[in-house]
């Protein structure tokens, strides 16, 4: 039991003293980058319909420290502080905007009307259509954006490590990847908002792009569950 | 197609806000998707990696350590990983034989490290592998390799050896140091008289003694050198059991070393014959004669192919009978039961005296065979110990872990 103790220790000391010393930003850079990505999916989600929704019965303020406190628990865990779960979760909290525009959404209201609800139905019809003007992309990209860089990052650290264990120095390779990936999807993200803006239009029947829709639906559904 | 983790990432993610824009009907989201799949596109430019200096140093003897050192240019954008090619037998001790770096423009790649080569062979180290990926490390990867002049011999260390026992009471003078050979040059110490036979240089006849004896009498020499030494190396499969570092067949080498050089130091002709592969090289003396040994048996590996000695015996018979050496035997007991070989070969040398013959009998602890079979082998090796003993021939029992100066000195002090 001491030989392992002592065996971690001097682990610990070879690795503060040695050259991986900097593989501990990674998770260290992510956590910042997951934090901002929730104080702006918070903002966004702050704006939508969901907070009218659900501030009747219960003080919504209260789940920012609750969000925010995901990734450093990641951390503490030794995982990805932003981890696909969490910009799952992300994504979740800002699509109270994105329904508010969602065909989908208004085709359930149709439903509930169908099913007498019609009280329910003119109510999240009300406090939804009165969100159809805000705008998501720029919160969704900044999500997006900050998740990728994110997962470069991650990735390139793991690399770096894996390459450290065998004995080669990957200082050098690690960091310059880090600036070019921070450098190339900042470009990218920066250019992206001019190209979501062209208006790209495909006429097809309805009924076709409904197949299409379908058939994208489960070959995406079968690659992401593999 | 195993798909790298960069770019699973990135479909991961293009694939997710995908299905949300599906699912949503949202056109943000489905705009969204395309942006990893801007950066899956990224390509790998090429880069020119170009080997300025290489040397090696050390490294000549089984277990010594060398240290190589390789310097490179590249020039591109990309990340470059250069890696020397070790062979199988080869242990890093210190630093790395790869390199990893992110070229931008001109980059000067070194690589320093120093290994241990832990089996003997002629290795060529002329390899430099080199990787070039795009800075996501997501899309096409080249590969290519590089010739660098690079190559190492390595030699089994030779043990020295002090003293090799004689054979008392069998043979006249097997391997005493002034026993002399029956063959060869004719040097100038005069040894007796003899009738003329042809084929005689005309320069040995002794013309006042012929004159004496009224009949043509000859000068005798003796020849120079010394006694032969013919080694019978089994190179059969079975010697190749044991770990690749230390297996019956590496020590056999390893005692084939050591016998050929201290009998060619000495000035003994050593031959040897690789059994299982119908091979030999002729007994000579001197130091290129051990280099020409020692040579050949850098090359070796046991053989596939299966050769009794007996039949050994029967292919080097007319070497057997001109030089009438001393032989050795190294093998396995167990397996060869070498007792119809060697009694054979202790025949050929002479007519009323047997020939000195010795076996060098190769054992080692056994570890992974069961109890059984570990007890039948050692009885087999046992009887066919007490049979060649019972025939006159000297055994060594040689435990391959244990340094075989001690036990052939072990055999002088104590018989």
């Amino acid at each position: 039991m001491e030989r392992v103790k002592n065996k971690e220790s001097k682990k610990i000391k070879e690795f503060v003293r040695g050259k991986e010393i900097y593989l501990m930003f990674a998770p260290i850079i992510n956590l910042l980058l997951a934090e901002v990505a929730s104080y702006f999916a918070l903002e966004a989600f702050f704006k939508s319909p969901f907070v009218v929704l659900g501030s009747k019965y219960y003080a919504l303020e209260t789940i920012y420290p609750f969000v925010m406190a995901i990734p450093l628990l990641l951390l503490i865990l030794k995982r990805n502080p932003f981890s696909f779960g969490y910009f799952y979760f992300l994504i979740l909290i800002v699509s109270g905007n994105i329904l508010a525009k969602s065909e989908l959404f208004y085709a359930w209201l149709d439903v509930l009307y169908f099913l007498k609800l019609g009280n329910l139905a003119s109510y999240l019809n009300s406090v939804f259509s009165s969100a159809k003007g805000i705008d998501v992309t720029p919160v969704l990209l900044d999500v997006v954006w900050l998740f990728v860089l994110s997962q470069l990052i991650w990735i390139s650290a793991e690399k770096g490590r894996e390459m450290e264990e065998r004995g080669m120095s990957a200082k050098n390779l690690v960091l310059f990847q880090w600036a070019f990936a921070f450098i190339f999807t900042y470009v990218v993200y920066l250019v992206y908002p001019s190209f979501v803006r062209f208006d790209v239009g495909v006429e097809l029947p309805l009924i076709m792009a409904g197949i299409v829709g379908i058939a994208m639906f489960i070959v995406v559904a079968v690659i992401l569950s593999r | 197609m195993k798909l790298r983790k960069g770019t699973y990432v990135l479909i991961k993610t293009a694939l997710f806000l995908l299905i949300t824009g599906i699912l949503f009907t949202s056109y943000e989201l489905l705009v969204l998707s395309a942006f990893p799949i801007l950066l899956l596109l990224t390509p790998t430019l090429p880069v020119r990696v170009v080997v300025e200096e290489s040397g090696i140093e050390g490294g000549e003897y089984v277990g010594m350590e060398f240290s190589a050192h390789i310097s490179m240019k590249a020039k591109g954008f990309g990340v470059v990983k250069v890696m020397h090619k070790l062979p199988e037998h080869f242990e890093l001790s210190e630093g790395s034989n790869a390199v990893a770096r992110f070229v931008i423009g001109t980059s000067t790649l070194k690589i320093n490290y120093k290994a241990i080569p832990t089996k003997r062979g002629q290795y060529g180290l002329d390899k430099v592998v080199v990787q070039v990926e795009n800075p996501f490390l997501t899309g096409k990867m080249f590969l290519r390799e590089l010739s660098i002049p690079l190559s190492l011999e390595v030699k089994q260390k030779i043990p020295k050896l002090i003293k090799i026992g004689v054979h008392r009471g069998i043979a006249k003078s097997p391997t005493p140091d002034v026993d002399v050979s029956k063959i060869g040059v004719p040097g100038t110490d005069f040894r007796e008289i003899r009738e003329y036979i042809t084929g005689d240089p005309v320069k040995f006849i002794n013309w006042k003694a012929s004159a004496r004896k009224n009949e043509i009498l000859v000068n005798q020499y003796e020849v120079e050198g010394k006694k032969s030494v013919w080694i019978f190396l089994d190179a059969n499969p079975y010697m190749r059991y044991g770990k690749i570092i230390r297996n019956y067949f590496e020590a056999g080498v390893e005692a084939v070393n050591a016998l050929s050089y201290y009998y060619t130091q000495r000035g003994y002709r050593v031959g040897i014959y690789l059994v299982g592969y119908r091979k030999y090289i002729y007994p000579d003396t001197g130091r290129r004669q051990f280099r020409r040994i020692s040579n050949e048996l850098i090359k070796i590996e046991p053989s596939e192919n299966y050769e009794s000695l007996e039949e050994a015996i029967e292919n080097s018979r007319a070497l057997l009978i001109t030089y009438k050496p001393l032989i050795y035997f190294i093998t396995r007991l167990e397996h060869s039961r070498p007792v119809k070989a060697v009694m054979k070969a202790t025949k050929f040398s002479r007519k009323t005296r047997r020939a000195p013959v010795e076996v060098i009998a190769l054992t080692q602890e056994e570890e992974t065979e069961s109890e059984i079979s570990v007890i039948a082998l050692k009885t087999l090796k046992k009887s066919v110990e007490s049979r060649l003993r019972a025939g006159g021939v000297r055994m060594v029992d040689w435990d391959i872990h244990q340094p075989l100066s001690q036990v052939l000195m072990k055999e002088v002090l104590f018989g």
